[in-house]
């Protein structure tokens, strides 16, 4: 653009007095008005010059910092609260080992890959549900929540809904009618349709599917059938591209070889679309983690769910900004890192 | 890269067939034993729950659905360059015509056949859901305006050359993308109660003249409570005016085709027909509204202060959860927008930029004159996904209290205890909108690429 330095000046004026003037009011009732210490809930209120009591201007920290077990860990029984802590652990361990195509130079196949990323998840899942012949106290997933059951929420989604969207795509790529009408008319009605419309669907509709005598189904899985049902959709949507940005030289060759169809798709087709599709996928991935936040409205406690349930605590009541502003912070955090996963990728494998 | 064999298809349809038996059979079963049955007859009966903001339903007669059904089908058909049918010729002026006669119908006065619906609790609970439909569409109409009105902006921000300005740009749209929808929503909600000022202390916009004067009156405040605005009180013109913003609308139309169609023709002056027609229909309206009666400029209805300024009334009220909405929405969609305005103009060929530069066209010529029409092409269908994500996302009021279709439905479920048909018709309303959506972009995408030579 072809402007004067003046003119670039008086824009870069505006911009920044612009910024300014929405972000001061903000920062100065975070920061500088804020209470951060004690952690006691008469620390945000005072008694002003006639006798009666007044809360603080500012935020009130203390109210996060007090309930900031409740905001990661939910209703978990204090005692049990390492098992959450290993079970992550154990996750990162797992992912790290299983989603490397070498480690320390050696190679690691494919098979042993799957393998580890199966028994990560369901040793997790042991150590979260714990159950007695194992000596672990059993902890109902009703109980779980905050930060901990966003995590799980994403995982599961992400998990399954991976496994799900890759059986459509596939459907919806085939030349056979019935795989492809059954799969297209699935996604483009998923697609279509907002997600809480598919969470109340879960919550109210599913258990009346299951044979009468046995319809009890807990929340947690009620909200995790919604999400995975809703993310397939999209995840094959993604995955279909990258089939689609397969080469078709690379399939003919590939059957001049005298593969088989599975033979194709495992050495040839798939590697090639899940690479392609990677990007996209994390997006996808990081759409996931953030469409777990609507679960609070179906009455559970994610971590938004927590954030919103904080101000109706006694002795943090009226404090429903900061928790929000905490949870936020959370979840940029995750996305942020997601982000940056996804370009590092990028930047390594195209 | 399944086996095409038959049989095995076959057996996926019977499988797939048998399992959606045996689960409606679990589900009859389950619905009977709680004393309900299948069916939408229930809905019919009085709703007994009042909505907040209920503005009354036009339910259009069926000359109306005739001219609406009209007129859609006139855009959809091919444009009269394309085609040469005469069906396709007909069908136009036919529906110019209907169009004509209805003007004069609603300058006679004589707009009887739509008739407006008021909810209150001893109504049916279809009329609840069309109600929340009719809240959905607010929220969405005026979410979509300010989304595009701060995406556009901030998309091309992101592209300028000041690094204060992109960096500005680059780290509000990565934020809003990665807090949640919802919790935007909530944000915005808790920020308009909570900070806002009480209505003693309001915002207050334009002021005007006062009787007593220990008070200065105004037209616009906000508060904690919402927006109260003036609401324009037509005295049963409201048809009249609109017919008339319509003929000028279409007098500029006409006029911008006209101009964009005889631009570079300098030696003869070329008269477009459908220009043409358009104006004829424009001047038409215009005369008869002149001659059929003089039209009174709208009174204003001011917002009311009562109980000594603690508390203000008015017609038109935007209250704290639709503020909420909208702002949540738009500012939400907007990074979106944003985001693909930014990817439509990069995908424009470098070489057009700097052709505009040696042209001497200053950048914002060069981006309104060269660059965003060609952008465009790329922006449109990304941008209305954003569109109807943006109306989906309007499901989440009920996280707000704002009385939406899935408010409404929400209560009804819980007050009757009808998932399934409420589920239903959730379902089938936001399918019915998306669906249409894609299915017109669709067809537009089609006409722009036969018209480019693209088929």
């Amino acid at each position: 653009m072809t402007l004067f330095v003046w003119q670039k000046n008086v824009l870069r004026l505006f911009g920044v007095s612009l910024l300014l003037v929405a972000l001061t009011p903000l920062l100065k009732w975070m920061f500088l008005d804020a209470v951060f210490f004690p952690v006691s809930p008469d620390a945000c209120s005072f008694v002003n010059s006639d006798g009666a009591e007044e809360s603080i201007s500012g935020a009130c920290w203390p109210a996060v910092f007090d309930t900031l077990p409740l905001l990661i860990f939910g209703r978990y029984p204090a005692d049990e609260r390492w098992r959450v802590l290993v079970a992550l652990c154990l996750f990162l361990l797992g992912s790290t080992f299983s989603l490397r195509s070498r480690l320390a130079g050696i190679k690691l196949a494919a098979g042993l890959r799957m393998m580890t990323a199966g028994i990560t998840l369901g040793l997790c899942t042991i150590l979260l549900r714990g159950s007695e012949s194992i000596g672990l106290v059993p902890v109902e997933t009703s109980l779980w929540g905050g930060l901990m059951l966003t995590i799980v929420l994403s995982v599961i989604g992400v998990s399954a809904g991976s496994l799900l969207g890759l059986g459509l795509a596939i459907a919806r790529r085939s030349s056979a009618p019935i795989p492809r009408l059954l799969s297209t008319g699935y996604i483009e009605i998923i697609r279509g349709v907002p997600l809480i419309t598919v969470l109340f669907f879960a919550n109210y509709l599913l258990p009346l599917f299951l044979p009468p005598g046995q319809s009890d189904m807990s929340e947690l899985s009620r909200a995790a059938w919604a999400i995975v049902f809703f993310e397939a959709a999209y995840i094959a949507e993604v995955i279909r591209a990258g089939l689609i940005a397969v080469d078709p030289g690379q399939i003919e060759a590939a059957k001049a070889l005298g593969m088989n169809s599975f033979q194709r798709g495992r050495l040839i087709v798939l590697p090639q679309a899940l690479r392609v599709s990677t990007p996209a996928l994390i997006s996808t991935t990081i759409g996931l983690v953030k469409d777990t936040s609507l679960v609070a409205i179906i009455g559970m406690y994610d971590l938004l769910g927590a954030a919103r349930n904080v101000p109706s605590i006694p002795e943090w009541i009226g404090r429903d900004l900061e928790p929000l502003l905490f949870a936020g912070l959370f979840y940029v955090l995750l996305c942020l890192t997601l982000d940056r996963a996804a370009k590092h990728y990028e930047l390594k494998h195209i | 890269m399944m086996t095409k064999s038959a049989l095995t298809q076959i057996l996926l349809l019977v499988s797939v067939v048998s399992l959606g038996f045996w689960l409606y059979d679990n589900l009859q079963t389950n619905l009977t034993t709680l004393g309900q049955g299948i069916g939408f007859s229930t809905l019919e009966s009085p709703a007994g729950f009042p909505i907040a903001e209920a503005l009354p339903l036009p339910i259009p007669g069926l000359i109306e659905l005739g001219l609406f059904a009209a007129i859609i089908s006139s855009l959809l058909l091919p444009s009269r360059r394309d085609s040469s049918h005469e069906s396709s010729r007909c069908l136009r002026t036919l529906t110019l015509v209907i169009c004509t006669w209805m003007g004069l119908r609603l300058l006679t006065g004589e707009w009887s056949s739509i008739r407006f619906e008021t909810y209150s609790p001893d109504k049916s609970y279809f009329l609840a859901l069309a109600i929340g439909l009719l809240n959905t569409i607010k929220v969405g109409l005026a979410g979509l305006v300010l989304a595009s009105l701060i995406g556009f902006p901030l998309g091309v921000s992101r592209l300028s050359t000041l690094p204060e300005i992109r960096m500005i740009a680059a780290s509000l749209v990565h934020i809003l993308r990665s807090v949640p929808v919802l919790l935007q929503l909530i944000f915005w909600y808790v920020v308009i109660l909570n900070f806002f000022p009480l209505v003693q202390n309001s915002y207050r916009f334009f002021q005007r003249q006062s009787d007593t004067l220990d008070q200065p009156l105004h037209s616009i405040y906000l508060n904690n409570r919402g927006l109260f605005l003036p609401q324009p009180e037509f005295g049963g013109q409201a048809a009249q005016w609109l017919f008339l913003i319509l003929c000028l609308l279409l007098c500029v139309g006409a006029l911008r085709y006209w101009k964009s169609r005889t631009q570079f023709r300098y030696s003869k002056i070329q008269f477009n027909a459908r220009a043409g027609m358009m104006s004829i229909i424009a001047l038409a309206g215009i005369s008869t509204s002149v001659a059929f009666g003089p039209l009174d400029l709208p009174q204003l209805d001011y917002p009311r202060l009562t109980f000594g300024g603690r508390n203000i009334a008015s017609e038109l009220t935007l209250t704290p959860e639709y503020l909420a909405l909208v702002l949540g929405l738009g500012i939400y969609t907007s990074s979106f927008i944003g985001e693909i305005v930014r990817g439509g103009i990069l995908s424009v060929d470098q070489g057009q930029k700097e052709a505009a530069k040696a042209l001497g066209l200053s950048g914002w010529q060069s981006l309104r004159l060269v660059i965003m029409p060609q952008a465009w092409r790329v922006i449109a269908p990304p941008l209305t996904s954003q569109y109807l994500n943006l109306v989906k996302n309007s499901s989440l009021a009920v996280a707000v209290g704002y009385p939406d279709l899935v408010g409404v439905g929400g209560t009804i479920l819980n007050q009757s205890g009808r998932s399934l048909e409420i589920i239903l018709i959730w379902m089938a309303v936001y399918l019915l909108l998306s669906l249409s959506i894609s299915a017109m972009i669709n067809i537009m995408q089609n006409r722009q690429n036969r018209r480019e030579g693209r088929i």
